[in-house]
């Protein structure tokens, strides 16, 4: 079945618009022992499928006054902790937002639910984490990691990364510089050149399951079939590989998949999720939160 | 069912992969390096060792782990080196990949490490261990998978032997052989 004529998604350039332009607002305090003097918050929407490092340069601007040492502004190496959990800066906004609050769409209803809004952040340059933080002495550090997983995810869809290597010198700048700039029509112009326009060539779905609490990230191999007339879906697919927590194909018993901040359908085929919902790197970053 | 060789050269399943670990080991302590293998006892996915480096003046600890990359179904190298200077005694972890060519991948090294692919990255690069979750450098395994490949056409090679075979091109980069 071809995706563009997929039922399920008849505004299709409008999911991924949707998903383009999400946004988590966020309060980011600068740590006491960088200050030398007091300084209010600095506020920002930031966009869910883009990177921290991309926003450090605004921030540390803005902080710069203030700051026990000046000339660290200059420096990209900053870190940012919520509740002392270090933010990992390769990994998407929304993600983190998503997964180190523990987000569960059900309490919509519950007045008493802590969304953690603005997401308050605090800002730290000294003593960066090594142990838990990839280095990050220059955007090149970013790319990098990003080019990483977008050959990556290129593999594992269609078994060999040829797509993305073969990619013009041109679009290869344009698809980090429509990442980098936040452009839509610069991104996708590229991107949708990467994604197989038939599910009959797509081997297997770029996923990341992200477990609470446990920091475990799973990745397997996923097909887009179980069989030749039944595609994967999001249940299917996690009932297969945690039973433990999804003892049912199709409904929810024990916990939930969250894809950019919102609950994933279980009937969702997961070949259509991937072209409408995927990050910029090509995967589907989901985040399991359990039933409270 | 048991077959001695991999279905799908020189890429491995679970628990190809397992039973490849399982035959390294006794291999590993022959060499006299600390080894062991981790993850379920059913189908471990991972070997451990390390390897100690001492001279005048520092001494580097390397962690490492051999896993199946989920992303390319080939073993990949993953490791963190910890550097301790002889005259202060004070302990750092490795972040620089620099670094790394100065205390911990010898010069003979380098012709596996030779660039590779897209941007004209490095093979060697910092990155999140998928066992632990912690920052280390890992070897890009694509290369590997390809002489692997290269000698496998020569010579078939049982899964008894993947990892053994492998140890001796990937080895190299932490100074280290198999007897």
């Amino acid at each position: 079945m071809s995706l563009s004529a997929s039922p399920l998604f008849k505004a299709k350039s409008d999911l991924r618009r949707r998903v383009w332009d999400g946004v988590v607002p966020i309060q980011i305090i600068l740590a006491a022992d960088e200050a030398r003097m007091s300084v209010d918050p600095y506020y920002i929407n930031a966009s869910r499928i883009s990177y921290f490092p991309l926003l450090f340069p605004q921030i540390t601007a803005y902080f710069k006054p203030y700051l026990r040492d000046p000339d660290s502004a200059d420096s990209l190496e900053w870190w940012l902790e919520f509740e002392d959990v270090p933010l990992r800066w390769n990994w998407p906004i929304g993600l983190l937002y998503d997964l180190l609050t523990g987000l569960d769409p059900s309490q919509s209803d519950n007045p008493d639910h802590d969304w953690h809004l603005p997401w308050t952040l605090v800002l730290h340059h000294n003593r960066y984490p090594t142990e838990t933080l990839l280095r990050l002495r220059n955007t090149g550090d970013l790319v990098e990691n990003w080019v990483n997983r977008v050959k990556e995810a290129d593999f594992i869809r269609r078994g060999n990364a040829t797509t993305v290597m073969n990619l013009s010198k041109a679009d290869s700048t344009n698809l980090w510089s429509g990442v980098e700039t936040h452009n839509y029509d610069l991104f996708w112009s590229v991107a949708k050149k990467l994604l197989p326009s038939e599910t009959s060539s797509l081997r297997h779905i770029p996923i990341k399951i992200y477990l609470p609490s446990s920091n475990k990230v799973l990745q397997t191999l996923v097909p887009p079939h179980l069989s030749p007339k039944e595609p994967h879906t999001v249940g299917t697919a996690l009932h297969k590989f945690l039973p433990d927590l999804f003892p049912s194909r199709r409904t929810c018993l024990l916990a939930r998949p969250i894809l950019h901040g919102a609950f994933l359908g279980m009937t969702v085929p997961l070949a259509e999720l991937l072209s409408e919902c995927m990050y910029t790197d090509g995967y589907l970053h989901i985040c399991i939160v359990m039933i409270a | 069912m048991s077959n001695d060789y991999s279905c799908s050269f020189p890429f491995l399943d679970s628990h190809e992969f397992a039973r490849a670990a399982s035959a390294l080991i006794p291999r590993l302590q022959r060499a006299g390096l600390a080894c062991r293998l981790s993850g379920p006892n059913e189908c471990p996915d991972a070997v451990e060792f390390t390897v100690l480096r001492d001279t005048d003046h520092f001494t580097v600890r390397t962690q490492a782990h051999i896993v199946l990359s989920p992303v390319y179904a080939l073993p990949t190298l993953y490791f963190v080196s910890t550097l301790t200077d002889g005259l202060t005694s004070s302990t750092r972890a490795i972040t620089l990949v620099d670094e790394l060519y100065k205390y911990t991948i010898p010069h003979s090294a380098q012709p596996i490490l030779e660039h590779s692919g897209i941007y004209g990255m490095s093979a060697v690069s910092q990155a999140e261990n998928p066992i632990t979750n912690l920052i280390g450098f890992y070897v890009h395994p694509c290369r590997t998978g390809e002489v692997m490949q290269t000698i496998n056409q020569d010579r078939p090679i049982p899964i008894d032997e993947y990892l053994v075979v492998w140890f001796g091109i990937i080895g190299s980069v932490l100074g280290v052989g198999l007897l």
